[in-house]
């Protein structure tokens, strides 16, 4: 009798924690997720403002003042996206998000973001892709990126003067295991493969006994701690757990200081049943479904004051199967936006509430970002200037950002909300 | 080239075609123009007219702002390249791509404030633009023409 009832009694007693768990749990999350939403928005406004203040005339005492207000902006905002992103992943709240994606077109989208960058420090880049890798792949496209922009980054952060290699290709059963972890075995089969990247650099280089501490948080290596290091030392850590969620394996080697550094990694890629060839570079007639891709009746708005464009651009989106309401100013735009318009083209250079006032105002309106429009920007201003300032606001800028907004340029878009 | 098929069958219906036709061979228009050709279909029919003609307008419009503002004494350079802007992002989005090309170097002069640069640059537009205006004029009207005959007109 006494035993029956201590059982039930530890079984309510389980229930009961059980759910405050999930309760705990939920209420994290919300507040994360609030968390990341409040911290975002000041820091868009710093980021933004600081950029038009800096097109404005100052003295160089003020230049020297807005530059230091926006790359701390800019510091402060990646340290945020680390911390949020971490507490995700340690949870095992965090899901990837798998889709089919052009992977040759992710490693030339690295190169341009990485060139301009090493060519200030006068590196040369080079990348090199095997010609059996496939140019689609499945997988989580936006977090690959942010691996490997990662690694290539540290590599050109530690690397004073030389050049940086990119080698990618698919994994093999030759290919060089890493010595300390002769348990990762990658298996290919026939709905998947193994890319395997190396990002070579003729940099400082590691010592054997600090590799290691590479991939724990927050640890920045004496010998790797220069005065313009920066960063969080987080980005190795997410690194790492992004590679282990994508069943991989992630590892550095290096002969010692001076020596360079060769940063390896693996993931594992799901191969695409049937790519439809026909999707490049003409606009298909009739709305074609790929998979989840079904654009019929996507609600979008697009902001313009040159109606040329603007007519344009909406007979583009009419014939992917939009629903396209257009509008010629940013006043219009911020009164007719609802939570109904999935993605907001808007052409930033439009006068009057300038582009970027805009985009602040709309993330001001939609606080839950679920229901916050995708916004792309469309500019004539191909200058880096503006790509920046945009990628700060979180605007989805597309790769061959300009005018003629084309018609593919635009599928690319669509495709990614 | 696009209009090779079109120029077959105008030769057959017997129809005067003036050689200078071809505005896609003279590099006038670039391939945003074919993409627009594209997006017309029977539920959009006169999807092109519509667009060049809304061009058109737009252009002399701008042409005429450009004329007032370099003729001042004192040229307020911000209005002229907000002008020239406009002009430029109308005419890639039709694909009058030697318009374009001038506009770009008609900003580099608006950002040096040279006057004189720039009133050539309007000049060298003003020109552009009448040369595609009357091309695509004709074209229309041949088309038109063709579509009265009774026939139709190919598409890439």
């Amino acid at each position: 009798m006494r035993a029956r009832d201590l059982l039930m009694e530890q079984n309510v007693a389980l229930d009961r924690a059980r759910r405050e768990a999930e309760t705990a749990i939920r209420a994290r999350n919300d507040f994360l997720a609030v968390m990341n939403h409040e911290m975002r928005t000041p820091m868009h406004a710093i980021i933004a403002l600081s950029s038009l203040l800096q097109e404005t005339e100052l003295t160089p005492e003020q230049r020297l003042m807005v530059e230091t207000i926006l790359k701390s902006g800019n510091l402060l905002a990646t340290l945020i996206n680390d911390v949020l992103d971490l507490s995700r992943l340690e949870d095992g709240s965090f899901q990837l998000e798998i889709r089919t994606f052009n992977l040759h077109a992710l490693f030339r989208e690295l190169l341009n973001l990485i060139k301009p960058i090493a060519s200030v420090k006068k590196l040369s880049v080079l990348l090199s892709l095997a010609p059996d890798l496939p140019e689609y792949a499945v997988g989580d496209e936006k977090r690959l990126m942010q691996i490997i922009l990662n690694v290539v980054g540290n590599a050109v952060k530690f690397t004073k003067e030389g050049s940086i290699s990119i080698t990618a290709f698919i994994e093999k059963s030759e290919s060089l295991r890493d010595p300390r972890a002769p348990e990762f075995f990658p298996v290919p089969s026939d709905s998947h493969f193994y890319l395997r990247v190396h990002v070579k650099d003729s940099g400082s280089g590691i010592t054997p006994q600090d590799i290691p501490k590479l991939f724990t948080k927050f640890a920045q290596s004496q010998s790797l701690a220069t005065r313009n290091s920066g960063g969080s030392g987080l980005g190795l850590a997410i690194c790492k757990r992004f590679v282990n969620l994508m069943e991989g394996h992630i590892w550095i080697e290096s002969e010692g200081l001076g020596k360079g550094c060769t940063a390896i990694f693996i993931v594992k890629l799901g191969i695409p049943e049937r790519v439809n060839e026909s999707k490049l570079p003409f606009v298909p007639k009739v709305p074609t479904i790929h998979g989840q891709t079904n654009f019929l009746g996507l609600k979008v708005l697009v902001m313009d004051d040159n109606g040329v464009n603007r007519t344009v651009t909406k007979e583009l989106l009419v014939h992917l199967g939009c629903d396209v309401t257009t509008v010629s100013s940013g006043d219009e735009c911020l009164q007719v936006v609802s939570q109904e318009h999935k993605v907001v083209f808007m052409d930033i250079s439009v006068p009057g509430i300038g582009g970027y006032e805009v985009v602040l105002r709309v993330h001001e309106k939609f606080t839950n970002c679920h229901e916050r429009p995708l916004i792309v920007a469309l500019t004539g201003n191909t200058d880096r200037v503006t790509k920046e300032n945009c990628l700060r606001l979180g605007l989805s800028v597309p790769r061959a950002c300009l005018a003629p907004h084309g018609a593919n340029l635009l599928y690319g878009v669509l495709r990614s909300v | 080239m696009c209009y090779f098929s079109l120029i077959a069958v105008l030769w057959v219906v017997g129809l005067a075609v003036n050689g200078d036709f071809f505005v896609c061979e003279k590099g006038f228009l670039d391939d945003q123009f074919t993409q627009l050709q594209q997006l017309q279909d029977d539920s959009n029919p006169n999807f092109v007219v519509e667009v060049v003609s809304l061009f058109f307008e737009d252009s002399e419009r701008l042409l005429n702002e450009l004329t007032k503002a370099l003729d001042q004494q004192t040229v307020d350079f911000k209005k002229v390249d907000a002008h020239v802007h406009q002009l430029k992002g109308s005419s890639s989005s039709i694909g009058a791509q030697r318009v374009q090309k001038v506009c770009i170097d008609f900003r580099s002069y608006c950002e040096e404030k040279n006057v004189e640069g720039c009133k050539k640059c309007l000049q060298q537009v003003k020109n552009e633009y009448s040369l595609g205006k009357s091309k695509l004029e004709t074209l229309f009207k041949l088309e038109q023409q063709l579509l009265d005959a009774g026939g139709s007109i190919p598409m890439q």
